[in-house]
């Protein structure tokens, strides 16, 4: 969404509209729920977080300064709102949720009709888990959401040599995690990689 | 020793011919221009540890970048928002906050009157206690009550102290000195005789026990008796003593209903009258 469009859209919603404040939402809930999805590694817990972030930043949209990104302030939002979730009932990894991803009913038209793009996803979401916390934020908000390396270094109040280092080092981890993973996916699965 | 260092993956990495690791993260970061990062690729081709690492890199941020299911959550953040802070239309928003406006204006205003009649008129309209006009009313009602009251109280006391001496007046017969006849009458000492007749009637000398004196009953109290006995006539009148004792009589009649105390105490009548001074 071009920068116009979006500012038009939070006009329209300060203004009242619901019909605005929906298309907001929908503009930006895939992103910032795969954040939080990818960084907590639940679904409910991404689930609740996405929504109250929503609801803040809806009830102070008159607030907001059109010199920034929206994306970026709702992230800042929903990522504070995961730290004090984390800090409040440190989660678990959820073995559940990385094994109902492979199996159970799948919806038509999703994108979890590949069965190899399921092993590939439950792969990735365990590897990132077993990153530090820094590393896997760096890596989601650089290679999922392709911030830019000096936002990221702006939203986690970071250098930017910092964020590189993080960065590489996490990715290399990242690399090796991950092929591990996706052969042990792959013999659970009986899939050929 | 030296092929075990040659071995190690930090050397291995930086050995002569190889790619740097540094620069592949470059190229993946985009950080490269194009046609170096095209050359890398080229390079790649000869290198095939480095080959297989990108490769595995590259696989990995592929599936991160595959999209995740997710429910649409508009219509509860919505409906919680809505919660919070109802989605009106704009103009409706802006009759309601003129509204809020203009009730806070009116309250304004209100506070203001307040404020300036207070300023103007004090008295007006303060609640706490103070002169106003009834209160110095009320106060003067008061002043004078007591006054009345201590005046009344005064005189009372004065009334009391001149019945004091007679109370009990004559609900005993006594006998008259050298005289059987019983005649109504109240015992007197000295001390009580001088402090209610002579205040009464300050032309009599004060008597002192032990001293002849006079008694003096007031023309009230010898009516009061004559009609509690339905006497037609009582005399009112005062006596010597003979000692200590003082015996007063109280005599009344119609014709007399004056201080008659030197007229009807002729000898013939068995009273002893004193000279007065």
């Amino acid at each position: 969404m071009e920068r116009h469009e979006e500012r038009a859209l939070i006009e329209r919603a300060i203004a009242g509209e619901k019909q605005a404040a929906g298309d907001l939402i929908r503009a930006h809930q895939r992103s910032v729920y795969g954040y939080i999805l990818r960084m907590s590694g639940r679904p409910d817990v991404a689930e609740d977080i996405v929504q109250e972030a929503f609801v803040r930043v809806l009830g102070n949209l008159h607030r907001f300064d059109f010199r920034f990104r929206f994306s970026t302030w709702l992230f800042t939002i929903a990522r504070r709102l995961y730290m004090n979730a984390m800090a409040k009932n440190r989660p678990a990894y959820d073995t559940d949720f990385v094994g109902t991803m492979g199996s159970g009913p799948v919806p038509e038209n999703t994108v979890y009709r590949d069965e190899r793009q399921q092993v590939q996803h439950d792969a990735i979401q365990s590897a990132l888990l077993s990153l530090s916390e820094e590393q896997r934020e760096i890596i989601i908000l650089f290679h999922q959401l392709d911030w830019p390396i000096s936002l990221i270094a702006t939203h986690l109040d970071m250098p930017e040599g910092t964020i590189k280092s993080h960065l590489h080092r996490g990715r290399k981890r990242l690399r090796v995690l991950f092929k591990d993973q996706s052969a042990l996916a792959n013999q659970l699965a009986g899939v050929t990689p | 020793m030296s092929r075990d260092r040659r071995d190690h993956p930090d050397m291995r990495d930086n050995a002569p011919g190889r790619i740097p690791e540094s620069l592949i993260d470059a190229a993946i970061d985009g950080e490269l221009d194009p046609e170096i990062q095209k050359e890398i690729g080229h390079a790649l081709q000869y290198d095939p540890e480095r080959r297989q690492q990108f490769h595995d890199t590259r696989d990995a941020i592929n599936a991160l970048r595959i999209p995740v299911e997710m429910p649409d959550l508009s219509d509860r953040v919505l409906s919680r928002a809505n919660r919070h802070r109802r989605f009106i239309p704009a103009k409706l928003r802006a009759q309601v906050r003129a509204g809020r406006l203009g009730m806070a204006a009116f309250l304004l205003c209100g506070l203001l009157t307040i404020a300036g009649l207070q300023r103007m008129y004090p008295r007006l309209t303060t609640i706490a206690s103070q002169q106003t006009p009834v209160r110095d009313l009320e106060i003067a009602v008061e002043q004078d009550r007591n006054q009345l009251a201590q005046a009344l109280n005064g005189e009372i006391e004065t009334i009391r102290t001149s019945v004091a001496p007679v109370a009990g007046l004559f609900d005993r017969p006594i006998a008259r000195p050298g005289n059987n006849e019983q005649r109504f009458g109240v015992e007197l000492t000295a001390t009580s005789y001088a402090h209610t007749a002579h205040d009464q009637f300050p032309r009599y000398s004060r008597a002192s026990a032990g001293q002849p004196g006079l008694a003096v009953v007031s023309m009230m109290h010898a009516r009061e008796i004559a009609q509690r006995d339905s006497a037609d006539s009582i005399r009112y009148g005062l006596m010597q003593s003979d000692g200590s004792r003082y015996f007063i009589y109280a005599s009344w009649s119609p014709q007399t209903p004056t201080n008659s105390s030197d007229r009807d105490t002729r000898p013939d009548r068995g009273y002893e009258v004193p000279d007065l001074p």
